[in-house]
């Protein structure tokens, strides 16, 4: 038996002239939460789509436990998707909606009552199985969408955006909960979302798309800490982008010039004098000071004026503008830096990220 | 309420009392006159309009008539009207298909009457109780469809996409999602075109031959002025029934807490 649940081999999507999905090759393992990041119009729901068995791709194939279901319709898919819109049967009842797969599949009655039952403890809504579903609240119906699909112990489940209309702190609540559910469950799971935070919250591994395009894939410590390129450094939070040319190299390390001021770091690619190089520093990673002991010009160390203080509670950014870099980043967690104040900035080479581009 | 509310209250319900109840309440009272005339003061309370009804053949033979005419006017329309709303909505190639269920609905009633019997003629069909269900269900299929097209449109594709995510085919999810969710309309639609077609006096005029229904008799007696009360008398049963029905159905969707029936 093969250990990946879903296999996508160079899925293309073409709707007319517009190409929706490019090129996707994608690989989840039996029990792996994988969220799919990106904007709106980026092809997220196309791949949900896809995979659920609503479209054909245009090209390339899908794999299900090693079996192929190009062609497949979704009745017949160890698939169960939870829509974003939910898409509860209004004429039924919480517990007819629960059981629908179930009746559909002829279980017999007793055994129904009873996977609902269990099904409704899991996701703790015992109590709603005799409501009508316009009298549950967001979070309620978010719980039976979750356990009309569970119930059928699906191979992959997919959840397109599900946590979008909730407040934030039930939204907060739910993340949790369901990256615990998953967990315990240990099944495969498909998660669409453009919230990065909760991308952070809920997955194994993130894959970031892009115009149809999977631009970036990886646990999303290695995404946040090394991203392949500045889409997904920008997407994933404040970050300072700067350009540089390569001035020399010693082993991996190696120092640059952008403008009037000078960064030394650690590269794990091959540079060589010259290059044209982008580099990220994000903005918690810089250290701010008053007075600086070393001189201006060594290496990463930069001077400004603050320009802006953004009070985000825990913490506050600052909007730096330097000399020649335009407006610089960073974060402190007091609040004692007020605009118009002359800082120092300073930041270890081993924060500084050359994007791959 | 403020006074321009309660104003329009008074007002509406003013109009539709004169205009459509008064005229009702006087069918009804007229028909226990003891005369042929419609004038007050009343001659005198009496039954027999009723009891002249009750034995004429004619008048039943002319009400099953119109029940057999109007229910297969209405299972005919809906079996066709069903599956074109259906392919109205879904399959979006719709500018000629709208263009041609729409012409029957803007023809005067009087030209589709006068073509349908050219038509039967032409082709050689004998004019019977069956052309006037056929044309019946020409002029009501654009009803029908527009009463079930507007439901579909309206109606969230996810529904059935989630159906058949959860294991249910086509049928399957069509019989337990779709049909129940657009029910509404189609019980709309079907007593809409019942009535349509009970009530049809035009197009079944020049369709039907020999045979009889309920307003070609009424049209019919009309001519004997001695016959008018029978009609008031005739009318007023129908009525009668009619707000019957009207009421338990009313109060069978009351205690079912559903949306009105017009809600589609």
């Amino acid at each position: 038996m093969t250990p990946f649940s879903l296999e996508l081999i160079s899925i293309y999507k073409n709707y007319g002239k517009i190409t929706a999905l490019e090129d996707i090759n994608l690989k989840i393992r039996r029990g792996e939460l994988l969220t799919v990041l990106g904007p709106s119009g980026s092809g997220k729901s196309t791949l949900l789509k896809i995979i659920g068995g609503f479209e054909d791709p245009t090209r390339g194939e899908v794999y299900i436990n090693g079996e192929l279901m190009n062609n497949v319709p979704p009745y017949r898919r160890p698939t169960s998707m939870v829509f974003q819109d939910l898409a509860l049967f209004p004429h039924l009842n919480v517990f007819d909606n629960i059981a629908y797969g179930l009746k559909i599949r002829k279980y017999p009655i007793n055994e129904i009552k009873k996977k609902v039952k269990d099904v409704a403890e899991l996701l703790h809504i015992e109590e709603l199985l005799d409501r009508r579903i316009t009298q549950l609240s967001g979070g309620q119906q978010q719980r039976v969408a979750l356990a009309r699909s569970l119930i059928l112990e699906p191979e992959i489940l997919l959840l397109d955006e599900p946590l979008g209309p909730l407040d934030v702190k039930l939204r907060k609540e739910m993340q949790l909960e369901l990256r615990k559910l998953q967990k315990n469950l240990n099944s495969t799971w498909v998660y669409v979302t453009h919230d990065h935070e909760e991308a952070m919250v809920m997955s194994d591994r993130v894959a970031i798309l892009k115009s149809g395009r999977i631009i970036d894939i990886g646990t999303i410590k290695e995404i946040y800490e090394r991203p392949k390129n500045r889409f997904t450094a920008e997407f994933l939070g404040e970050v300072n982008i700067i350009e540089c040319v390569v001035d020399s190299i010693d082993g991996d390390i190696f120092t640059s010039t952008c403008g009037k001021l000078k960064i030394e770091g650690r590269t794990f690619k091959e540079l060589k004098k010259g290059d044209k190089i982008q580099i990220m520093i994000r903005p918690e990673k810089v250290k701010i000071m008053s007075s600086l002991n070393t001189q201006i010009g060594d290496k990463n160390v930069l001077s400004g004026r603050i320009v802006e203080v953004i009070y985000k509670g825990a913490y506050s950014d600052l909007k730096i503008e330097t000399e020649d870099s335009g407006i610089f980043t960073a974060r402190t967690l007091g609040s004692t830096y007020s605009v118009d104040e002359v800082v120092f900035l300073k930041w270890d080479r081993e924060d500084v990220i050359v994007i791959e581009e | 309420m403020s006074k321009v509310k309660s104003f329009l209250n008074i007002f509406t319900s003013t109009v539709i009392l004169l205009l459509i109840y008064f005229p009702i309440g006087l069918v009804l009272l007229f028909s226990f006159n003891d005369s042929i005339y419609f004038i007050f003061p009343f001659k005198g309370f009496t039954l027999k309009w009723y009891s002249r009804l009750l034995e004429d053949p004619a008048f039943f033979k002319s009400i099953l008539n119109s029940i057999i005419i109007a229910l297969g006017a209405t299972a005919g329309s809906l079996s066709i009207g069903i599956p074109a709303s259906f392919s109205f909505v879904r399959l979006r190639r719709n500018t000629l298909f709208v263009g041609f269920i729409v012409i029957p609905f803007i023809m005067p009633w009087l030209v589709i009457g006068v073509s349908s019997l050219v038509f039967f003629h032409t082709i050689g069909i004998p004019l019977s109780i069956l052309t006037v269900i056929l044309s019946h269900i020409i002029y009501s299929i654009p009803l029908v469809v527009f009463i079930i097209a507007a439901r579909l449109i309206s109606l969230n594709p996810n529904y059935e996409k989630a159906s058949m995510d959860l294991g249910a085919n086509e049928l399957q999810t069509f019989m337990n999602i779709t049909l129940p969710l657009i029910y509404p309309s189609i019980a709309v639609s079907a007593l809409i075109t019942f009535l349509w077609s009970f009530d049809n006096f035009i197009i079944t005029f020049f369709t039907i031959g020999s045979e009889v229904t309920f307003p070609i008799w009424v049209w019919g007696s009309l001519r004997h002025p001695t016959n008018v009360p029978v009609i008031t008398a005739a009318s007023s049963i129908v009525i009668v029934i009619g707000s019957l029905i009207v009421y338990f159905l009313e109060s069978y969707r009351m205690r079912k807490g559903l949306g009105t029936a017009l809600m589609i």
